[in-house]
């Protein structure tokens, strides 16, 4: 049972670290980041499992934090409330060549982010010829260009 | 403001800016969480040196103890007596604290432990002309949340102390 509850307890602790810590935080891993999630896994784990290094105990932590992940994935299959607050909801961020300065600022992504993803995604040379980009819910920026 | 986006450009998105609105609200108050998370940490709010440290005089006893500590996590009380009147010294703590808590060991081991009805008496024997003498008890604490004990020397003055266990 105590193995039930800290698998729970640290599921949705880090479910909301994650949620606070901003979609784009998220979407941009870099090698540090990389390294910083192993650490975090690392601080984590005796949590998780205590004093008790079991094989039982391992298998019931990890079943647990699978099966509360297929719970949660049903839960935002059949509500959308649930689906908005614990995946978050896609962002416009530039409009027919404009950038949107402030939902930008407000998401932490700059004119630069974009052009990266306007370049390495579509090829694109110049902020005039995206037509819609989009910071998409895990975090990534998809571009759309506009028509010749 | 900016300016909403042209609906009429086809781009079908579930995008949700009132949503959106309030989740940048939610994200700053948490960072602003976070910060004083991580702060009230340092200062040992949370335990572990700094805050969480209290000492506690009363008569010759003297205490040393910590007021948060951690379930599951090593911490310690000392206990002085500065010119025991007994030889042996005699020091007992409330039978409902040690039971929320596992010894790991007790510097200088004593002589004897004996259980009474409510308490556990340990007894330190001392050389002759000692004039004071200092025990720790290194424990883990095995239950959660507010914890009250009272740690005394037989026949002497007692120390009333108050702790929280964080999970």
């Amino acid at each position: 049972m105590d193995s039930v509850i800290r698998a729970v307890v640290i599921y949705f602790l880090l479910l909301l670290l994650f949620r606070i810590t901003g979609k784009r935080s998220l979407g941009q891993v870099t090698t540090f980041d990389f390294v910083l999630l192993l650490i975090i896994g690392e601080a984590v784990q005796n949590s998780l499992l205590g004093n008790d290094y079991s094989i039982t105990n391992g298998v019931i932590a990890v079943t647990t934090l699978v099966l509360l992940d297929i719970i949660v994935s049903l839960a935002k299959q059949r509500s959308h409330f649930v689906a908005i607050w614990v995946e978050g909801t896609p962002l416009i961020i530039v409009d027919n060549g404009n950038p949107l300065k402030q939902r930008m600022k407000k998401a932490r992504v700059d004119e630069e982010d974009v052009m990266e993803a306007a370049r390495s995604l579509r090829g694109l040379e110049r902020l005039d010829q995206i037509r819609w980009a989009v910071l998409e819910r895990n975090g990534e920026i998809s571009i759309v260009p506009k028509r010749e | 403001m900016p300016a909403e986006p042209d609906r009429q450009q086809k781009l079908q998105i579930a995008d949700d800016l009132k949503h959106q609105r309030r989740e940048w609200t939610i994200q700053r108050v948490g960072w602003v969480i976070m910060t004083l998370f991580v702060l009230a940490s340092a200062i040992g709010l949370l335990g572990h040196g700094g805050l969480a440290k209290q000492e506690l005089k009363t008569g010759n006893l003297a205490m040393e103890y910590q007021r948060f500590a951690r379930y599951e996590a090593p911490a310690m009380i000392t206990v002085s007596v500065e010119n025991p009147a007994d030889d042996p010294v005699r020091i007992w703590m409330d039978a409902d604290y040690a039971h929320r808590i596992r010894f790991d060991r007790i510097v200088p081991e004593p002589a004897t432990t004996r259980l009474g009805p409510d308490r556990l008496v340990f007894e330190f024997s001392t050389d002759p002309g000692q004039h004071s003498i200092r025990v720790t008890f290194h424990y883990t604490p095995e239950a959660i949340g507010p914890a009250g004990g009272r740690i005394g020397l037989v026949n002497g003055p007692i120390g009333s102390f108050w702790q929280f266990i964080y999970p």
